[in-house]
């Protein structure tokens, strides 16, 4: 049985269907990428699958259990979310926000595991030296590390709840410097290694197929291509999905598509 | 706390002469404006240990008494801080919480009723004058107090043609707060022979602009306070007031605010210059209408 | 690696100091406290030596009379009254600017002043026509009750407006808590104009807040209501801290965010309305409390409330032995103490806050 499963999920708001009866099936180990243009429905999709918002119809579970199902705490021992940029309404420190996350499910830790802990996942997301600043005093990339250490820790402190867990990023590498994309792209990699199923939304395609185990592509609310990237990421795809013209090469000895701007064809008039 | 003021041999001097006479009776604290004037008008004064913050007359009450605060704003404490034996308060006197702390510990409270009337003056000032030890000196200020009431009735009798008046508490923002029936303000004004202009209006009330001129007042009739008054212009000048008969002849008349609305020992006296200012002499033989 | 040690390095005085600070703020405070409590039952219009007023306490039967009376009637359940009134406010502000993610959320927000400032009015402008005839009593007795059901009921209003589909919407309730709170500030001006001048000035006086009505009784009728929600709200601390990432992360993080919103709701309305049932409405403690200890000990619900509690009742207590000495025997409302005292502190810790000291 598959760890998560939307069923024919829909999301409509407005009398507009943000996510169109999406039928998609997560294993443990996994590393999806999301990957569409702007207003396709991707985040939608994801607060489908976290639970943020229940469904118009169809129906999302976890474990064969819907969602609805789930009280929130356990839900939390499962799964972790990183959204998109986070605002601090108060002046929290560096290690209070990690803390945080720990805070809604780790009850049971006592503090010096919860410190370790903590710990832990600053160095894993380099952030350690940020420790005692201000979360609001930090640059919007140092905060999107910060949040990815917050939400390793959840999992770690989840963990011996239930083995198999599942960690959402929203655009988790939006504001990063390029080392810091490997980084926590590797990171989440390594975590899909150990088991974790990852599910990433992300702009950047080339980021996208080099991580990828599974691409899903969604335009207008609705899943149009899903499966490995060097299966599906091709000229037709990015044409019809992106109205981009370009032409798609293959890196690493022809197993991984690779999009250069600089291959960019003129629209046709 | 009193013992510690007598070491200082000149506060020793001063406190003897001051406080000699006090030592006859009880400690009293007087709350409500009426009250403390009765006081001082049968000579008790000398037993006042405290006065309401309404206690404007006469001046020297509060200038030389501890001021306990509004008079249904008293603080439990601040008043038995005074030692007390005996409270006596106006029946608006609170809030309840003090007065039944005050009560607890053992100070006697008599409240003085409040009734806007001649014999209501007259039953104040006997009232007052047993609780104070000064029966003699009530029954004179009565007899004193009723005569004047006896002249106002006669006076009022040979009015022919009652002046309409409307009494105006405050103008706020060009609005004005007049007295309706069941005011002091309407009381003093029927004493007076006149006519309250304000009809319908039950209490202190805003008016509105339209009222005040389908009550065409002859006088407005308002109070001072303290150094600020209310001046014929800053009446007149109103739209609403310019187009009234009191306008017309420029009549309004200012009075102190405890003087005329106190019901006290100088009711009669307050409603004799009211009617002066209502029926100037030439006034009384003229015809009007 | 060299690098790695320091990193921990910074973690290690980051944990330490926090804990250094967290028990210096609070034995601080704590003293502090104490010494309000002690000069508040030693100052007072009534001149009561130190050593009496321990001989009283401590119930030595020698002590009767006027100052005993005035030790454990007047001055101690004022005390009292004034910590946990202090306490209740200040903690719902904590507890407000935490649910509403805003630093300058009054307890207010939640509709309490607003209901209850009206139901004092119809008590205090209608109560002698209509009220006292039925009980028998004056209505002052009822306005305690009066403006605790009212401040509820209007709670209750709003938060029914909030709530579809069984999730509350914060931003809503702010803005229907403005309309209601304009609606409740005009039938209370309705009252006002129906009311005489007395009953104005009763009015004014109720809606500047006093401890002045102080009681054994009132207390009785109050700590029950305040004591468990202070002792309560510690619970509701990691809660508040997941909220201040945003209700969907809080939710994610294992909050159960609906429950959360609800009960916030109903302890602060509780609390309030109790609080300005018995002290009528004192302004600033709310949002001052908080966040001076913001400043002082960061924003960690798990600390912060629990200190806001001491300060806020502190806070209280030490304004209500300015308000009832300062022009004794008569006394000032609290509320204007605190607005005096705490307007220009805030204005203070503005300038200091864009010079830069926080954020």
């Amino acid at each position: 049985m598959s760890l998560l499963q939307a069923h024919k999920a829909s999301l409509v708001r407005g009398g507009r269907a943000l996510v169109a009866e999406a039928d998609l099936a997560i294993a443990p180990g996994e590393l999806v990428v999301i990957v569409g243009p702007n207003g396709a429905g991707k985040t939608s999709l994801l607060k489908l699958l976290t639970g943020e918002i229940p469904a118009s119809s169809g129906r999302v579970t976890h474990d064969g259990i819907d969602i609805r199902g789930w009280p929130a705490w356990r839900l939390a021992a499962r799964r972790a979310v990183m959204a998109q940029a986070q605002e601090l309404a108060f002046p929290f420190s560096v290690i209070d926000v990690v803390r945080i996350g720990i805070d809604g499910i780790g009850r049971a830790i006592d503090p010096e595991n919860a410190n370790a802990l903590i710990a832990r996942s600053l160095s894993r997301a380099d952030v350690m030296h940020l420790a005692d600043r201000d979360y609001q005093t930090l640059s919007g990339g140092e905060q999107q590390r910060v949040q990815f250490a917050r939400v390793l820790a959840q999992l770690a402190a989840g963990a011996h709840e239930r083995r198999a867990q599942i960690l959402f990023l929203d655009e988790p590498v939006a504001s990063l410097d390029l080392c810091h994309q490997f980084a926590v792209m590797d990171t989440a990699a390594e975590l899909a290694r150990e088991g974790t199923a990852v599910i990433a939304i992300l702009h950047d395609l080339n980021l996208a197929a080099t991580y990828a185990d599974r691409l899903i592509v969604m335009r207008g609310g609705v899943i149009v291509a899903e499966g490995p990237p060097a299966a599906i990421l091709d000229e037709a795809l990015l044409e019809t999905v992106f109205d981009v013209r370009i032409s798609v090469e293959k890196a690493n000895g022809g197993s991984l598509p690779c999009i250069l701007p600089q291959k960019r064809r003129r629209q046709p008039a | 706390m009193k013992l510690a003021k007598l070491i200082h041999p000149l506060a020793l001097a001063a406190a003897l002469v001051a406080a000699s006479p006090a030592l006859a009776g009880e400690r009293i604290v007087a709350v409500g404006g009426a009250v403390t004037e009765i006081i001082y008008a049968l000579g008790a004064q000398e037993r006042l240990v405290g006065v309401d913050s309404t206690s404007h007359h006469p001046p020297e009450a509060l200038a030389r008494h501890p001021d306990v605060g509004y008079v249904r704003a008293l603080s439990a404490e601040g008043v038995l801080s005074l030692a007390p034996d005996r409270i006596i308060a106006v029946e608006a006197a609170g809030p309840p919480d003090a007065l039944a702390l005050i009560a607890q510990a053992g100070v006697a409270i008599e409240t003085i009723p409040e009734e806007l009337s001649p014999e209501g003056v007259l039953a104040r000032i006997a009232r007052v004058g047993s609780l104070v030890d000064r029966p003699d000196a009530a029954r004179i200020l009565a007899d004193e107090v009723r005569r004047g009431i006896d002249g106002i009735e006669a006076r009022r009798s040979a009015i022919e043609t009652p002046v309409r008046v409307l009494f105006v508490l405050s103008l706020q923002n060009g609005r004005a707060m007049v007295g309706g029936s069941g005011t002091s303000a309407d009381a003093v004004i029927r004493l007076a022979g006149a006519e309250n202009a304000a009809k319908g209006i039950e209490g202190f009330k805003p008016i509105t602009d339209e009222a005040i001129i389908a009550a065409a007042p002859d006088v407005i009739l308002t109070i001072n306070r303290g150094s600020h008054a209310l001046a014929p212009d800053d009446v007149f000048s109103l739209p609403a007031f310019s187009a009234t008969p009191a306008a017309a002849a420029r009549r309004l008349v200012a009075m102190d605010g405890l003087y005329l609305l106190g019901f006290g020992p100088r009711m009669p006296q307050a409603v004799l210059d009211l009617m002066d200012a209502l029926y100037p002499a030439s006034a009384f033989s003229e015809a009007r209408g | 690696m060299s690098v790695a040690l320091e990193n921990s390095r910074i973690f290690v005085e980051a944990l330490t100091a926090k804990r250094r600070r967290s028990v210096f703020a609070t034995t601080l405070l704590v003293l502090c406290a104490a010494a309000i409590a002690i000069l508040s039952l030693k100052a007072g219009a009534v001149e009561i030596s130190a050593g009496r007023v321990v001989a009283i306490l401590l119930g030595s039967q020698a002590e009767t009379g006027r100052d005993a009376l005035v030790v454990l009637n007047v001055r101690l359940p004022r005390l009292l009254l004034g910590l946990l009134v202090g306490a209740a406010l200040a903690v719902s502000g904590a507890m407000m600017q935490g649910l509403f993610r805003n630093p300058l959320a009054d307890p207010g927000i939640v509709g309490v002043s607003a209901g209850a400032g009206l139901a004092a009015a119809v008590t205090i402008v209608l109560g002698e026509r209509f009220i006292t005839p039925v009980i028998g009593a004056s209505p002052f007795l009822l306005l305690p009750v009066g403006a605790f059901l009212g401040g509820l009921a209007t709670t209750l209003a709003l938060y029914g407006i909030a709530t579809r589909e069984g999730r509350t919407s914060v931003a809503t309730m702010l803005l229907a808590g403005i309309a209601l709170g304009a609606l409740a500030g005009a039938f209370t001006g309705l009252l006002a104009y129906a009311s005489d001048d007395r009953q104005l000035r009763d009015l004014t006086f109720w809606s500047l807040g006093s401890l002045g009505g102080a009681t054994w009784a009132k207390l009785a009728v109050v700590a029950p209501i305040i004591l468990p929600i202070l002792i309560a709200t510690p619970m509701l601390a990691r809660g508040l801290n997941a909220l201040v990432l945003g209700e969907a992360e809080a939710y994610h993080l294992g909050i159960g965010v609906q429950r959360l919103k609800t009960t916030i709701i109903l302890l602060v309305a509780a609390a309030v309305g109790a609080s300005v049932a018995v002290a009528g409405v004192i302004g600033f403690v709310g949002i001052v409390v908080p966040h001076l200890l913001r400043l002082a000990i960061g924003p960690d619900h798990r600390l912060l409330l629990p200190l806001c509690a001491i300060l806020g009742g502190a806070l209280l207590a030490g304004a209500d032995i300015l308000a009832r000495t300062i022009v004794a025997p008569a006394e000032l409302p609290i509320g204007i103490v605190t607005a005096a005292i705490g307007a220009p502190f805030f204005l203070w810790l503005l300038l200091h806050r864009n010079r830069g000291i926080v954020s």
